[in-house]
């Protein structure tokens, strides 16, 4: 199993750029690919790229995109950009932190969500908006907010 | 160019920087962030100016003077910005002391609390009273503090060896990320997450151990606060005095600074200027100490007696010396160490000669030959060199050493100019520190790496380029022996043509090699191949070593010996032998009497009738030229351990215990008189050396003039077997399954 | 795809591509940009399409799915060509009544098209609708004629002209001199006349030059950008190239925000469309100029849109800015020559090539020539981007444009420029909207976010809010900066929370003076804008919060929103503050 998922890392990584100016689009692939960057992969990429360990550690943990801890079923980020600020997404995240009973950048106990938040997506005009595993929603209210974990967890039970 | 600094007028010329151009006239603007070796960073905003005519203060460390430019280092204004910005800084600062009212009668009424886990103030900190942020507390005048406290720390790390980290005290001045990355090239730390969350640190929180450090201490040295400390020097009360002394414990000769208490070394700090320059290894830095008072120490001199080594005096070992030496008067052997100083090795060479009249003198290491890159049958030397003039070079031919840990300076100097875009050919069959910066990746040890190396030759000549020479003596008969071997296969063709490329278009090149490349049967055949080809491209031929003083011994074993080379010949089974070198290997055969100088109990001391105590470096005085070919004076900074006496007073005590007492090795005077009388290449050295100019030996007549003949010419090279690593430029090019297997066995371990 | 070995190849192919178009009657064009997207365009194009393919009406009816048309608060939407038909917030069952009756009969569906609402009169077409009415929209009209995946669109309606015009008929120097004559300045924000920076460029020693185009719009609430790049990402590409003509420049680099997915996918297909075509590449279209392109996708650092921490992106380091000078012209990527715009100052170029620099001097005002897209959002009727002249008044876009504030409520002020602007309070209405009215009033013009503020919000949170987005995204080298927004934003917290004093406020205002003054890059330097603004113009709700424990806009939830009102319990701010006080 383990080295299943380090070949998918040497196929990925050979098909990629090797030098240190590559270095966030092979993050980038890595992270799509594993849905998080593997600890473990860092030596390798590090080698790959040319660059050092720590050096590629630090260009990680600098850029808000890039994560080294495997996400949970379903991501929820919700958009802090001025124009849902505005509209009201303060009160879409306290009103998940509530449900879920986790503060934002967190994941619930049971796996099932993680809670982010997002400095803009580009979608002001139809604030609050927030995405949920991918998908943008548009115009949320802490109502439907609620009402969309409670479709999640009943889809999940059903499954 | 005319610039205005506080009103006061600077012509100059070139583009200084402000903080340059102030600190010529003597105006002192305070930093913390700048370090004169590094590249301006201009991140801690503590040496903010005024500039005429510009809408913002800038910081002197990172500003190019202009034509005309007026500036102001110390308005009000800018005091009172620069204060703001510090009172900023050290709200992240445990600064409880700075600013303490009591500061001045602190020194007398602290006791000494310093061994708490994390400093919360000066007087428990590891750097205080060696600390910037202390003296530009000063230098800025803050008086207060006027933001809550935030403490980022996450408690002193002591899982490494040498080094504590401690993050609750480091300002993010960058100082060792930078140091890490532009001199040092190891890249170990790097700045971890972002904002006021930004940390130095190692991947996922690693040891340096874990992360490629090389421990040289460059960070250590850089810091300006109590984040990176020597631990063993963390809670040691602050020295009294440095001397200065070379190091001994490889062929770099870096110049270290030895700082004492008591008398009793505290650290050791590598000192500025060549060859060094501020910088050291791990060995120089933090093992010197250890070393200087190990409990392995002889102390006094040694004698058997039943059979049993037993203490005794020197006038007792020296007669029993001298009584065993005399019988074997014309049968005595004698071995040297490169290791030690010109002065030693020439009243050693004295001793030998011309009162033991000895069957032979030789180096001990069996390397001694090779470090000059002229094994056996080789007229080869390798002509002197500067680290300036390696790190000029924009090729790097670097054959199975990892510089960092054997040659750290030159190491430094190869990565200051691959920073600045030099490429690198990598040839070796292990993993080394340099090979995430190679551009071309040679797998091959010495025994294959010739292959390779002669296919090179033959493409070069074959192109005809050589630099600017003509055609030297050999060249024609060289380019017919190559035209008579299989032609390359067209992946290798590839590969040779992309490093022609290089050639081509970046000059100087730089054969770098060590001992291990040039040693074995395969040994003359390559020294011969790179000798032609730095030849050929008009590139530096660079032997590493780990010696000392490998050329001085040279230069001083062929005046022994004669004019003849030194080299490791049988010892035509000598009845006595004088053992002053290290030789771990040593196996008494047939040997009646043998009198050991050392310094440390081992292997071939304890097989010696006689143990003479000698001092180590830094105990002593002497010349040593360095692998660059750099004369050097060494001067004693701290007294010899117990009753250790210097190799030369040996030499000298020895001709008198035989009787025959030589009076050039009486004195120091006498002995250096003697020693630059009789070698004029030191002489020579010498002259300039007191003129204060660098001098380097010249050599002793061993240079080759053109090619020399390429023995065992017979090998091919297989491109499948040397060229299975990545490359980054034409990666696609080639399979990689190799590749994948290589990173797997890294991974393992 | 064709390879353009020859100018004339492009015009053999833009007519070809012309007259297949000849027999459609009436095009239904569905905007999905991501806005319209989230609100379910995907799910009427799909239903559009079934109906078309019901009636059979495929060889007279078009559908063309393209990016944004700006009114993003009537999503999901679309226009009927060539009429103009409007018709928004639309659900799949609407897809029958809007083929049949529009694109088959050209009659307007009542029920589906806006209405005046003081009126109630129906006004179907775009020109009619007041959103649209008073815009010049030069660049985002295109985004209603393309369809982002398909190259051919764009050369239909004229792309690439533009692009032979200048390699062909023009020198190097000749398109800056064009560019000079048009009057075009930088949109990123300082508006910096671009020919000056690209004659910078151009004259610069160092080989090879790069150009960069700096799409990591970080601004939270502006999304002006990445409507360009999602709807028309060939305009940029083609600027793009000119400006590399112009300069010298082999390579570019286009460097996409990586929260716009959608932008990233367009994008990226366009470069590989034109390099297909031969328009990125060596010989473009037959010429010796030879070109590449390569898109790099941000990874979540606000920071990045400062060019020297974006060329440090681009060379795969942390996006940490240096200090300047060297400017990016002298010593830019990797040490070389470099010039950086943004995505609508490129995006210009070829509009000033092919319809001359004449007509677009001839729009906006002396000093500010052109149009600017404002994103228009916040507390106002119609959000959306709107385009409109340069020197037009902050009241034509929010009253005639955006319709005014919602819910009878009150204008209170306006935030322009993003984090690094400032607040214009509702008395700045009239001002003109150019660089240098916008400076003098005390904000930026930016990349023209423009978010509209009724009394409804609080100043004090406002800033608190900026302050807390620029903590989280200061990259943390340059020590005033790294500390100062960080206890700035404490300080602005415990206002909000009612715990600050007066001398906290006396704090923060001589905190933002040394953190603007201090600091390594803009983002540090305009940090404190968001606190100097609001200080400037509402400092009596600075009082409030500190002397009364009042919130006027009842929007601190700590506080009383009135003074007989009792102060809630803490909320989520407080818990926030908790956390970070133990951690």
């Amino acid at each position: 199993m383990e080295q299943d998922w380090k070949d998918e890392l040497d196929d990925l990584l050979k098909e990629s750029g090797s030098r240190s100016r590559d270095t966030i689009p092979v993050l980038h692939k890595v992270q799509e690919r594993f849905g998080h960057v593997p600890p473990e992969a860092l030596p390798t990429i590090a080698r790959r790229l040319h660059v050092s360990e720590s050096e590629l550690y630090g260009v990680l943990s600098f850029y808000k995109a890039f994560s080294l801890r495997p996400k949970d079923a379903h991501t929820i980020s919700v958009c802090l950009g001025t124009a849902c600020h505005v509209r009201g997404g303060e009160q879409i995240i306290q009103e998940l932190e509530n449900a879920l009973g986790i503060s934002a950048g967190k994941s619930t106990a049971d796996g099932l969500f993680t809670l982010e938040t997002v400095n803009c997506l580009g979608c002001c005009a139809i604030g609050p908006v927030m995405v949920v595993d991918g998908v943008t929603q548009a115009r949320i209210t802490p109502q439907a907010a609620r009402e969309l974990l409670a479709r999640i967890r009943a889809g999940e039970k059903k499954s | 160019m005319r610039i205005t600094i506080d009103g006061r007028v600077l012509e100059t010329s070139g583009a200084p920087t402000i903080l340059d151009a102030a600190r010529r006239l003597g105006i002192s603007i305070p930093t913390l962030c700048e370090h004169r070796r590094l590249v301006p960073y201009a991140a801690c905003r503590i040496c903010l100016v005024e500039i005429a005519g510009r809408k913002l203060p800038a910081p002197a460390c990172a500003t190019p003077v202009e034509e005309g430019m007026e500036v102001i280092t110390n308005s009000p204004k800018i005091q009172a910005l620069r204060r703001e910005v510090l009172d900023l800084i050290l709200s992240e600062h445990p600064s409880a002391c700075l600013i303490c009212l009591e500061k001045e009668n602190c020194e007398e009424a602290k006791s000494m609390i310093r061994k708490t886990g994390e400093p919360t103030g000066c007087i428990l900190c590891p750097a205080d009273g060696r600390c910037d942020l202390q003296k530009v507390v000063t230098e800025v005048g803050l008086k207060g503090l006027s933001h809550p406290m935030t403490y980022r720390g996450s408690g002193v790390r002591r899982d490494d060896p040498f080094i504590d980290r401690d993050d609750g005290l480091c300002i993010l001045c960058g100082r060792c990320v930078r140091v890490c990355h532009e001199i040092r090239g190891a890249d170990a730390i790097a700045f971890v997450a972002r904002g006021s969350r930004v940390t130095v640190g190692t991947s996922m929180g690693k040891r340096l151990l874990d992360v490629g450090c090389l421990f040289c201490g460059a960070c250590v040295d850089v810091c300006p606060t109590g984040a990176l400390t020597e631990r063993a020097v963390r809670y040691a009360s602050k020295f009294e005095e440095q001397r200065s002394f070379i190091c001994g414990l490889c062929g770099q000769g870096c110049r270290l600074g030895l700082r004492l208490r008591g008398g009793r070394p505290v650290d050791v700090r590598p000192e500025d200027g060549s060859p060094n320059d501020g910088q050291a290894c791990v060995k120089g830095r933090f093992v010197i100490g250890d070393l200087l008072g190990h409990p392995k120490r002889f102390v006094r001199p040694m004698v058997r007696r039943a059979g049993v080594l037993v203490e005794t005096s020197w006038e007792d070992a020296l007669a029993a010396a001298g009584r065993g030496l005399a019988e074997h008067k014309g049968k005595t052997a004698v071995v040297c160490s490169a290791r030690d100083s010109c002065e030693d090795l020439w009243a050693l060479g004295r001793l030998s000669r011309d009162v033991l009249h000895a069957s032979s003198v030789r180096l001990a290491e069996d390397s001694a030959a090779y470090l000059l890159g002229c094994p056996d049958g080789a007229e080869i030397y390798a002509p002197p060199m500067t680290v300036d003039e390696l790190s000029q070079a924009r090729i790097f031919f670097i054959f199975e050493e990892s510089l960092h840990l054997t040659a750290p300076i030159f190491g430094v100097a190869v990565n200051q100019a691959l920073l600045k875009g030099a490429k690198l050919v990598l040839v070796g069959d292990g993993e080394y520190c340099l090979d995430r910066y190679a551009a071309v990746r040679v797998k091959a040890g010495p025994a294959e790496a010739g292959g390779f190396l002669t296919s090179l030759l033959r493409v070069l000549i074959n192109k005809n380029n050589s630099h600017d020479r003509g055609r030297p003596a050999g060249f024609e008969s060289l380019r017919q022996v190559l035209r008579t071997l299989p032609p390359d296969s067209p992946t290798a063709s590839v590969k040779l043509d992309r490093i022609v490329g290089f050639l081509e278009k970046r000059r100087p090149a730089a054969f770098i090699f060590g001992p291990r490349f040039v040693a074995g049967p395969w040994g003359h055949r390559n020294a011969a191949l790179l000798w032609n080809l730095a030849g050929h491209t008009g590139g530096l031929y660079v032997p590493v070593g780990w010696e000392a003083n490998a050329r001085g011994a040279v230069e001083i074993m062929a005046e022994i010996n004669r004019g003849a080379f030194p080299r490791s010949a049988e010892l035509n089974k000598p009845r006595a032998l004088i053992l002053a070198g290290p030789d771990a290997a040593f196996k008494r055969a047939g040997e009646e009497f043998v009198v050991a100088l050392d310094a440390f109990h081992g292997d071939a001391a304890a097989q010696a009738d006689v143990v003479l105590p000698r001092t180590v470096f830094a105990e002593q005085e002497g010349m040593f030229v360095n692998a660059e070919g750099r004369l050097q004076f060494s001067s004693a900074a701290v007294t010899p351990a117990g009753e250790a006496r210097l190799i030369r007073s040996i030499a000298a005590d020895l001709a008198r215990a035989l009787g025959a007492g030589v009076p050039a090795l009486e004195t120091r005077d006498a002995a250096f008189k003697d020693l630059i009388g009789a070698v004029p290449s030191l002489a020579e050295a010498i002259r300039i050396v007191r003129g204060n100019r660098p001098a380097l030996i010249a050599g002793k007549g061993f240079a080759a003039k053109g090619f020399v003949d390429i023995p065992d010419l017979d090998m091919t090279f297989d491109p499948a077997a040397a060229f299975p690593l990545r490359d980054p430029d034409d990666y696609l090019n080639f399979p990689t399954a190799l590749e994948i297997k290589s990173l797997r066995t890294a991974r393992r371990r | 795809m064709n390879r353009l070995l020859h100018p004339g190849h492009l015009e053999d192919w833009r007519k070809r591509l012309m007259d297949e178009t000849v027999l459609i009657r009436r095009t239904i064009v569905v905007t999905a940009g991501t806005c319209g997207r989230a609100s379910g365009a995907l799910e009427i194009r799909d239903a559009l399409r079934a109906e078309i393919d019901r009636l059979g009406a495929g060889d007279r009816v078009g559908l063309l799915v393209t990016g944004c048309h700006g009114f993003c608060e009537m999503e999901p939407s679309v226009v009927v060509q060539p009429e103009g038909i409007f018709y928004g917030k639309l659900k799949p069952a609407d897809a029958a009544a809007i083929v049949k009756q529009t694109a088959l009969a050209g009659k307007v569906v009542e029920k589906l098209a806006c209405k005046i609402p003081t009126t109630g009169r129906v006004v179907a077409r775009l020109e009619q609708i007041p959103f649209f009415k008073k815009q010049m929209r030069v660049l985002l009209e295109n985004n209603l004629r393309v369809d982002p995946e398909k190259i051919e669109d764009y050369i239909r309606i004229g792309g690439y002209r533009a692009l032979t015009k200048g390699l062909f008929d023009m020198t190097s120097e000749g398109v800056i001199e064009e560019v000079r004559r048009a009057g075009l300045r930088g949109r990123g924000g300082a508006g910096f006349p671009t020919a000056v920076k690209w004659g910078l460029c151009r004259k610069a020693a160092g080989h090879p030059k790069y150009i960069i185009c700096n799409a990591d719009e970080g601004d939270p609430g502006a999304y002006m950008d990445r409507s360009l790049l999602e709807g028309n990402p060939h305009a940029v590409i083609e600027g793009m190239i000119l400006g590399a003509y112009a300069m010298g420049a082999n390579e570019g680099f286009i460097y996409v925000r990586g929260e716009y997915p959608l932008a990233v996918e367009n994008v990226g297909r366009a470069i590989e469309q034109a390099r297909s075509c031969g328009l990125l590449g060596p010989a473009i279209l037959g010429s010796e100029f030879h070109f590449d392109l390569q898109l790099i996708q941000g990874a979540g650092a606000f920071v990045s849109g400062e060019e020297t921490a974006l060329m440090a992106s681009i060379e795969g380091r942390k996006a940490f800015p240096r200090q300047r000078p060297p400017y990016p012209a002298e010593s830019g990527l990797w040490g070389k020559p470099t010039n950086i715009n943004n995505v609508e100052t490129w995006a210009n170029v070829p509009l000033i090539l092919d319809r001359g620099s004449a007509w677009y001097a001839s729009i906006g005002t002396e000093k500010s020539k052109g149009t600017k897209i404002f994103s228009l959002v916040g507390r106002v009727k119609n959000t959306g981007l709107v385009e409109v002249p340069m020197g037009v008044t902050l009241r034509e876009i929010i009253e005639d444009i955006g319709g005014g504030v919602p819910e009878g409520r009150t204008l209170k002020a306006v935030q322009t420029g993003g984090p690094s602007g400032g607040c214009l309070p509702a008395a700045s209405v009239d001002l003109a909207l150019d660089y240098e009215t916008l400076a003098k009033a005390g904000s930026i013009m930016g990349s023209g976010g423009m978010i509209v503020l009724d009394d409804r919000t609080c100043m004090v949170d406002l800033a608190r809010y900026y302050l807390h987005f620029l903590e989280e995204e200061s990259c943390g080298k340059c020590a005033p900066c790294r500390v100062g927004t960080r206890l700035m934003s404490e300080l602005l917290g415990r206002m909000t929370a009612g715990t600050a004093d007066e001398a906290d406020l006396a704090r923060l205002e001589s905190l933002a003076q040394t953190v603007k003054t201090a600091s390594l890059c803009g983002l540090g330097q305009t940090a404190a804008n968001p606190i100097l603004s609001t200080l400037t113009h509402f400092r009596s709700e600075y009082e409030a919060h500190i002397r009364e424990k009042r919130c006027p806009a009842g929007v601190c939830r700590e506080l009383a929103s009135s003074p007989d009102q009792p102060a809630r319990p803490i909320g989520r701010k407080a818990l926030k503050n908790k956390e970070r006080g133990r951690s």
